[in-house]
């Protein structure tokens, strides 16, 4: 029996259309020769080629490792899932026997390296000669990705000027697939960051009012994405990190050095959990009391699996936080951490909207490609404007406009009842959607 | 402006247009001035991202100048504590939902009110469901009072302008309108509906007519007596009911000095028995104004025999108790042999859901142990004391019929269980559920109704006792523990009202 089921084997997909045609492949007839034992999958199978791709799965706990010979360029390939689903929905159909040899040399390679790792681990580095030879890989891979990223953002700036060239209104006009395509390359050119731009981008168009500034602004901000990396080294280095983030460079746990990390009092200040692609995504804003920085926790889940558990709005807790490399650190790794049972509120960070914007505007300065901003605005009174748009009045009367996606607009007038409270959420640039409310000792999440 | 221009020559396209940008000397004019004209594409998207960020981190407030709208004023009743709220989130999003009319029930005679930030779930309850609003005003608070007052779908929480949406809203609206202040303020929906009734229409007139069950005094009777001259025979008809309903309206003084005519007591001498004479009575358009014109098809009665079923139904049945000195019971054993027994049993057994008679009632349950619709009824008027003995005698009965009939009438009546018949119930269900032989669809359901009535203190002695080691018991199982998860929220929730202490003030201190 494999230890996952169909739907975590659908999620090892890299996408939709891969999970699509791995469900084609996964039908005995395709498979000239299977096999399985307790350690590996493998088979051969039959493409559109003369000789059949051969497939090998090394059945590692948590997470499965994929081969295969066939030359596509998506990870894991469909034949791999295909197999993986074949075994997972009919075990039977898949013979216990003893690996072919194609597929022996693999896992003894696999299982030496793994050996090796967890020597390493055990010696904690007192080799400086295996030290300096994974350096070297490291940078190698590095190397690799920089070159295709490269290519994928030269073909991103092509594909931008002939955008402008044709204008905006001829690009109302195209199908999903325009975009989604240049979105599909940009992930094959490992710049996933930029493939989530594209895809947001798709969705403007048909906005409704505005959609042409809007679209413009977003395809102005891109193109200075791309002048910024071309010139990326001459760029002070945390700005360096930040025009990484946005292409899609990840930080692991290990990457960030000891530095990175902030141990003190967190107070969660507020939560939103929404749908992207299969994606669920949690994001998480906390506030250091003693440090004072706003950190950003990002938590993702495939469909329907449950996102990791973190505590709840309105909660303190003790806990270290990894700030990413970043000219403006918000997005942050959680560990150590433990709810602490304390009342106190929060302060409001700024007072009144005017303050509020110019530090917005310095984080702006900072960091260009800032999507969400977290503000608080204290002393501040729901009011509703015209055409049911909602408003958020500071001590001075001036108005800053809550999101009109923000649903709860009615539980937070109900609760200010006209009288001013703290509201927090992620400011826009342009909108306000408020995450929780605070007055006295309470404390309301949305 | 420029921002416009440039925005056009995107939408167009720079093979169309070369696109301009601000110049001056300003930074902003600077940094634009160092792109490339020649360069259309490029010159255009730097240009757009320069603008779009110079834009976005100099977003300009507005400013309100005028005064803010006048805030909520203090509440004085605590509001309920966090536990509690978190019972009634749950009901509102659905999961026993049957049990929030309790919970604001409860939470009323406890004196306390709604938590702020579900005061807009619960008006939109309200909205929807006219039956919760009786429960629902007095828990409001003067937060969910101003609240109403903002938005037009919360206006039945706000007393205000009733006046301008009789007039002038749909007839749910109206309708609607007229049901509640049934409830809070009969007397004002009376004035509201005598206004305008000369130009409702008959149908609508027939249906704000029957909202007047609600609420019905003496003071509607003049009303009521004027419609029964109504055009239409629907509405004097609904008329008709609801004056029969009380006993000091003229059309019950009518109808009962017609019906001492008609129906004399003989008391018995020497060997014979107490008899009860009947004269029935004719057509008459005296009748037809009180509503007894003809029978319905339905019914098997003779036409005369119906006539006088009706008119015997419209008289308070005490009445004939005094008249005649004679116990309900007792009238009822005469009335064995009239040859219009079944006419007169009918008229009685109206008359006592008419006139809400308890000793009626209790005369007249053992004639009717399982009929559909009167056994519970009639099972409804009894007082507390008497509905319990009832029960219990039906439940410790030897005959398996009458314990079956007992947990029949408990799934019809709507009236909360003392702890002994709570005890006795479940006593029985587990008896039941020993004894399966089959699986008791008919009980395994009822069991979800039984937990809204059972005594919610007894949720950990209902848990204990049951027959796990039964054949039938898988098939037991869900419904049973369907009954204690209802029970065990029944409970907490009270006692969540009861123990909890409220947060503090939702208010700031107007220091």
């Amino acid at each position: 029996m494999l230890p996952w089921t169909l739907e975590q084997v659908v999620a090892f997909a890299p996408d939709a259309a891969s999970a699509k045609a791995a469900r084609g492949v996964a039908r005995p007839g395709q498979w000239p020769m299977l096999g399985q034992n307790d350690r590996a999958l493998w088979g051969e199978c039959q493409g559109s080629g003369s000789v059949p791709y051969q497939i090998g799965i090394a059945l590692d706990p948590g997470e499965p490792a994929f081969q295969c010979s066939c030359p596509s360029r998506k990870f894991p390939c469909k034949h791999a899932i295909g197999l993986l689903l074949l075994a997972t929905g009919q075990p039977d159909a898949v013979p216990v026997g003893g690996p072919p040899a194609w597929l022996s040399d693999w896992l003894v390679k696999r299982e030496q390296s793994a050996r090796r790792k967890a020597s390493c681990a055990a010696e904690t580095d007192v080799d400086p000669e295996q030290q300096a030879k994974r350096a070297a890989a490291k940078d190698r891979r590095t190397a690799e990705r920089q070159h295709k990223v490269e290519a994928g953002l030269e073909e991103l700036e092509r594909w931008l000027r002939d955008l402008v060239r044709q204008g905006l209104a001829h690009a109302q006009k195209q199908p999903a697939r325009y975009w989604d395509a240049m979105a599909a390359r940009l992930v094959d050119a490992q710049a996933p960051g930029l493939a989530r731009w594209l895809r947001e981008m798709a969705s403007i168009p048909a906005s409704g009012e505005g959609w042409s500034e809007r679209l413009l602004a977003r395809l102005g901000l891109l193109q200075l994405l791309l002048a910024g990396y071309r010139r990326l080294g001459s760029l002070p280095e945390p700005l360096q990190a930040d025009i990484r983030s946005a292409i899609g460079w990840t930080w692991q746990e290990s990457d960030l050095p000891a530095g990175a990390w902030i141990r003190d009092r967190w107070f969660m200040r507020g939560q939103r959990t929404y749908q992207e692609d299969r994606l669920q995504v949690r994001r998480s804003w906390l506030w250091g009391r003693d440090c004072g920085r706003l950190a950003l926790l990002l938590d993702f889940a495939y469909q329907n699996q449950p996102l990791p558990v973190i505590p709840a709005p309105g909660v303190w807790l003790e806990a270290e936080l990894g700030f990413f490399p970043s000219h403006y650190p918000l997005r942050a790794l959680l560990r150590n951490s433990t709810p602490v049972e304390d009342r106190t509120m929060p302060p409001a960070l700024a007072d009144g909207a005017a303050p509020l914007l110019n530090e917005y505007a310095e984080a702006l300065a900072r960091q260009p490609w800032l999507e969400l901003w977290p503000a608080t605005l204290a002393e501040a009174v729901p009011v509703r404007g015209e055409a049911d748009i909602w408003l958020l009045r500071d001590a001075t009367a001036h108005l800053l406009p809550c999101h009109p996606g923000f649903a709860d607009r009615w539980r937070l007038f109900a609760l200010s009842g006209g009288w001013p409270l703290t509201v927090f959420g992620e400011w826009n640039g342009q909108q306000l959607w408020p995450l929780s409310a605070w007055r006295g000792d309470r404390f309301t999440a949305f | 402006m420029t921002w416009q221009n440039l925005v056009t020559c995107a939408l167009l396209g720079t093979e169309r247009q070369a696109p301009e940008w601000p110049a001056g000397d300003d930074a902003l004019g600077q940094l634009l001035s160092r792109l490339d004209a020649d360069d259309r594409e490029g010159a255009l998207l730097r240009a757009a991202g320069v603008m779009a960020l110079w834009r976005r981190a100099g977003h300009l407030l507005v400013h309100d100048p005028r005064p803010l709208p006048p805030p909520c004023e203090a509440d004085d009743a605590p509001d309920c504590g966090p536990l509690a709220r978190q019972h009634l989130a749950l009901m509102l999003q659905g999961h026993h939902a049957e049990f929030l009319l309790e919970w604001l029930k409860t939470l009323s005679v406890a004196g306390r009110r709604a938590p702020a930030d579900l005061l807009p779930a619960l008006l939109e309850a309200g909205a929807a469901r006219i039956g919760l609003r009786p429960a629902l005003l007095p828990v409001l608070g003067q937060r969910g009072r101003w609240l109403a007052q903002q938005n037009p779908a919360w206006g039945y929480a706000v007393q205000a302008d009733d006046e301008n949406l009789w007039q002038t809203g749909q007839f749910e609206e109206r309708l609607a309108l007229l049901r509640q202040s049934r409830a809070t303020r009969p007397d004002r929906a009376l004035e509201l509906l005598s206004a305008t009734w000369a130009e409702e229409r008959a149908k609508q007139r027939r249906e704000f007519i029957e909202a007047l069950a609600e609420g019905l005094s003496m003071a509607d009777e003049p009303f009521l007596e004027a419609a029964l001259d109504d055009r239409s025979i629907e509405v004097t008809h609904a008329a008709a009911e609801l004056l029969a309903r009380l006993p000091e309206s003229r059309l019950v003084q009518r109808l009962t000095a017609r019906a001492l005519q008609g129906v004399r007591f003989q008391p018995g001498r020497f060997f014979k028995h107490d008899r009860l004479e009947v004269e029935l009575p004719e057509d008459d358009p005296a009748l037809r104004r009180d509503g007894i014109a003809d029978p319905p098809s339905s019914v098997k009665l003779g036409e005369k025999a119906w006539r006088l079923s009706r008119m015997v139904g419209a008289i308070p049945p005490a009445l004939w108790s005094q008249q005649w000195g004679r116990a309900p019971a007792e009238i009822l054993t005469v009335s064995r042999d009239s040859e219009w027994r079944p006419a007169l049993l009918e008229g009685w057994a109206l008359a006592t859901q008419r006139h809400r008679d308890p000793d009626w009632a209790e005369a007249l349950l053992p004639l009717y142990p399982d009929h559909d619709t009167l056994t519970a009824a009639l099972a409804e008027l009894l007082p507390p004391a008497r509905f319990e003995s009832y029960l219990l005698g039906l439940l410790g009965d030897a005959s398996t019929g009458g314990r079956a009939a007992a947990l029949v009438l408990l799934s019809r009546v709507q009236r909360p269980w003392s702890v002994a018949l709570g005890r006795a119930v479940l006593g029985q269900v587990r008896q039941r559920v020993c004894e399966d032989k089959q699986p008791d669809w008919w009980l395994s359901n009822a069991l979800r109704g039984f937990a809204r009535w059972l005594p919610p203190e007894l949720s950990e002695e209902a848990a204990a006792g049951w027959p796990t080691e039964a054949k039938q018991w898988p098939q037991w199982q869900k419904a049973v523990n369907d009954l204690l998860d209802r029970l065990r929220f029944r409970r907490a929730m009270r006692e969540a009202i009861a123990a909890e202490e409220s947060a503090q003030s939702d208010l700031p201190s107007l220091e």
